[in-house]
């Protein structure tokens, strides 16, 4: 239990939460009370019930089990952070993997691009993406990477820069192996430690903005199950009906902490472990 | 007069394999006003012993001495309390001796505070005088620079004021030329040499340059594999060493042997700290080497003036 | 006479002032002339500042140089470009001072030493593991290193696989940039005792470029030695060791009891 060890005791917590999320996700219909509720089939003889022994975290406006239903949202929730930063990592990495390579004109252009980005406020760029794009998990996904994307393409530029300098590079370039080899065999691997670190760090703020936009009304479509959304449809119902927006809400702030605590810890090891030849 | 004296001094850190020997046994006799020598390579615990002194051994360290005395008091218990008032450490780099972003006024002028109640008018004179016995030129310009403002050798001379500053009369030098050109590093010598004849200062110039040993030391002690092999006058080991270590590590230098001749390289590597030393430590490199050095730890022989480890009698080539 | 392997004539190497307003720094290297022929060994020595290094990244082509000329192997070294430059530099085989830097951290012994082969455009197979074997026990390591990463390698059996590795492609010119600064003594005499092998059995030419005099003369026929961007003194290893003209050099030679 190595892992464990090195995680220490927060991290350790935050990557046991985030698997207990990740189970529920996967084996939701196994799981849920109520699987059919889960996915939006309404239950009208049982609306607003608050928790009970039926229904654990009670019931929504359509009479819908919560535990069912946050069940269910953990996949939204859980894929659409996973596809953001994935997604703002696979464009963002190559970019700044360029700029900081070639260096001059190439990186000018490219960083320049990263700055229109950069301009606008995330979140604001990311509803108004949204907004243009329509409704939808996909296109909610697509409008918060593009703000995401420009910090990995900065942060992997700043690391190229570095690597580019290691005599083990420049050993490289003197045997004449190429520039695409270069990169990926001896920049990539280097830079990428960092930005998976990073990435980890972000899942929690992409869940949490992907939510944003579900809370909006920028997200995914009823039927489907969201915490997001659902936090926005318990509004209505708040507080005498506290229980409907507290459930998702719960499991947002439980997930987005487990995972800044775990970013945490890595990004700790990360800190202790650089690749001193020392 | 002795001013430090250590008997069988050793260093050790528990870790889950065993614990690591960074200093097995290191016998030092040092006499006032002298400049002696710890000759060895990495990980002979050359520097080990230095930071044991300073009082600076990493945590988790255990320290253990049947004698460890400096200036009649014990250092087991003193040295941090010796260290910045009589023990001064002057490092390899200068650079990250002092803080960038002060000036070398305030940075004097910090360390003359600490030690004494002069008032600032009179600090600033001590300053001054004390970078011009370290040879810097014009003090007092030199005062309101930053340490990127000076060469590594000016560096390396500011950190001597600074060592004098404190009042310490025994300074550690750990490798303090390596880092610094040839000629300026003959140059910092000479001024160690200097202070010590005009001050009556004794330093323990660790350093694995033999040519550093026979510009300034006045005796050595070789150390391998954590254990002080062989001490004598520096001359005398330098010229004809006894022990088959101290040989082998002079016949390895360039100019050793004539123009172009292969050297004589010491084959195979010092024996890990995890692992115990049964007889002697350098058996499995002596080209001397008989089965009795396998089993049996080697005597001390010669005499006080000059000493070795060994179980031949000094005839080594 | 046969034309030198490695000709520098007149080589000027300048930095760009580092700011606007700057004034332009002298040259790092100041019109200095050298000529290595085949099979010979040329030592390099100065101090920091001393242009040495300066020289040698100019040679390798990691910095501009300003004006002079460099021929190497008979061609115009300084009018490669692109892939052509790419190809050359695998006449020259590099080894650099700190090996632990010099070899990728994260790659294995057998994959630091396929580099250059798979460089050249050599498939991989049991071919190229047999021919990184054979390197590696070339320069005295046993073939079970080849699973290892460097940082579990002592600095001496680094040093190796990077002399290795620079052999790789079987070049003409080794070039080394202080092998051994970062080594203990009697680990720099195995390297030295490995190099002079070399030399003598692949009839390698090396530039050798270092601080310390008595290293560098030892195993070289030439010696240069520079001093602010200049050559100060050069000529034949032995007579420049024996009566060195300059007090620069006299001081570089360091002094030391003899027996």
């Amino acid at each position: 239990m190595s892992v464990l060890r090195r995680l220490g005791l927060g991290g350790s917590l935050g990557l046991a939460v985030i698997l207990t999320f990740a189970l529920l996700a996967v084996a939701a219909p196994l799981l849920a009370p109520y699987p059919g509720q889960g996915m939006g089939d309404p239950n009208v003889t049982a609306k607003l019930t608050p928790p009970s022994a039926e229904f654990w975290l009670g019931t929504d406006h359509l009479g819908r089990d919560l535990l069912s239903r946050v069940i269910y949202g953990t996949r939204v929730s859980m894929s659409a952070g996973l596809m953001i930063v994935a997604v703002s990592l696979l464009v963002g990495l190559p970019v700044g993997l360029l700029a900081g390579y070639f260096g001059g004109w190439v990186d000018e252009a490219l960083m320049r691009v990263t700055d229109v980005f950069l301009a606008f406020p995330a979140l604001l760029l990311a509803v108004l993406m949204a907004a243009a794009l329509g409704p939808g998990l996909l296109n909610s996904i697509v409008a918060v990477s593009v703000t995401w994307w420009p910090w990995y393409a900065r942060m992997a530029r700043a690391e190229v820069l570095v690597l580019r300098g290691q005599p083990y590079v420049e050993a490289a370039r003197l045997m004449g192996v190429s520039h695409p080899r270069i990169l990926i065999r001896h920049i990539l691997p280097g830079a990428a430690r960092p930005l998976l670190v990073q990435a980890a760090l972000d899942f929690g703020p992409a869940l949490l903005t992907a939510s944003a936009l579900s809370f909006l009304g920028l997200g995914v479509l009823p039927p489907t199950a969201d915490w997001g959304k659902m936090v926005d449809e318990g509004r209505k119902f708040f507080p005498d009906r506290w229980w409907v927006s507290t459930a998702p809400g719960v499991a947002i702030f439980l997930l987005a902490l487990a995972f800044s605590v775990l970013g945490d810890a890595l990004r700790g090891r990360e800190g202790g472990k650089r690749d001193d030849p020392s | 007069m002795t001013l430090l004296e250590i008997k069988a001094l050793s260093v050790t850190f528990p870790s889950n394999t065993g614990p690591v020997q960074a200093v097995r046994r290191v016998d030092l006799q040092i006499e006032r006003g002298s400049i002696h020598g710890l000759i060895g390579e990495s990980g002979c615990g050359k520097t080990m012993t230095g930071m044991a002194l300073l009082g600076l051994a990493p945590q988790g360290a255990r320290i253990a001495a049947d004698v460890f005395r400096f200036d009649g008091m014990d250092l087991t218990t003193h040295a941090a309390s010796l260290r910045g008032r009589r023990i001064a450490l002057i490092s390899q780099d200068p650079a990250a001796a002092l803080n960038p972003v002060l000036t070398i006024g305030r940075q004097m002028d910090d360390v003359l505070r600490t030690h004494s109640a002069q008032p600032k008018a009179e600090r600033r004179v001590a300053a001054v005088a004390l970078l011009t016995a370290t040879g810097l030129a014009g003090p007092e310009l030199l005062l309101k620079r930053y340490p990127h403002q000076l060469s590594g050798g000016m560096q390396q001379r500011v950190v001597i004021a600074q060592a004098l500053a404190t009042g310490a009369d025994f300074l550690i030098a750990d490798e303090p030329t390596t880092a610094l050109d040839v000629t300026v590093g003959a140059q910092v010598l000479a001024l160690l040499r200097k202070l010590v004849a005009e001050r009556g200062l004794t330093v323990l110039m660790i350093t694995h340059d033999m040519d550093v040993v026979a510009a300034v030391c006045d005796r050595a002690t070789v150390l391998y594999a954590g254990l002080s092999v062989e001490e004598g006058p520096a001359r005398a080991i330098l010229t004809h060493p006894r022990h088959p270590y101290a040989a082998a590590l002079l016949a390895a230098l360039p100019d050793a042997v004539p123009h172009g001749q292969r050297l004589a390289a010491i084959e195979g590597r010092i024996p890990s700290p995890t692992q115990p030393i049964t007889g002697c430590a350098f058996a499995l490199r002596c080209p001397s080497v008989m089965p009795v050095c396998h089993e049996v730890p080697p005597p001390r022989r010669g005499g006080s003036d000059h000493g070795w480890l060994c179980h031949l009698d000094g005839q080594a080539p | 006479m046969t034309a030198p392997l490695l000709h520098v004539q007149d080589l000027v190497v300048r930095y760009k002032p580092r700011g606007l307003f700057a004034q332009a720094p002298p040259p790092a290297v100041n019109r200095v002339s050298l000529s290595l022929p085949e099979g010979a060994t040329l030592g390099v020595v100065g101090e920091s500042g001393s242009g040495k290094s300066s020289l040698l990244r100019a040679i390798l082509r990691l910095v501009p140089a300003e004006s002079g000329s460099i021929t190497f192997g008979g061609a115009d070294w300084l009018s490669l470009r692109g892939p052509e430059l790419r190809l050359a530099r695998q006449g020259i085989g590099v080894v650099a001072q700190n090996p632990f830097l010099s070899l990728s951290p994260r790659l294995t012994i057998a994959q630091i030493l396929s580099e250059p082969l798979l460089a050249r455009g050599d498939r991989p197979g049991p071919d190229m593991v047999a021919q990184t074997a054979a390197l590696l026990s070339r320069c005295g390591l046993p073939p079970d290193f080849l699973p290892r990463r460097a940082r579990e390698l002592s600095g001496g059996q680094a040093q190796r696989v990077a002399i290795a590795r620079a052999l790789a492609l079987g070049p003409r010119l080794l070039v080394l940039d202080e092998p051994t600064s970062a080594l203990d003594v009697s680990v720099q005499a195995q390297i030295l005792n490995l190099l002079m092998d070399l030399k003598a059995d692949f009839g390698l030419s090396m530039l050798f470029v270092t601080h310390n005099l008595k290293v560098v003369a030892h195993i070289s026929d030439l010696l240069m030695v520079m001093h602010q961007g200049e050559v100060v003194e050069s000529g034949r290893a032995e007579s420049v060791i024996a009566d060195p003209a300059q007090p620069y050099s006299r001081a570089l030679m360091g002094f030391r009891p003899r027996p």
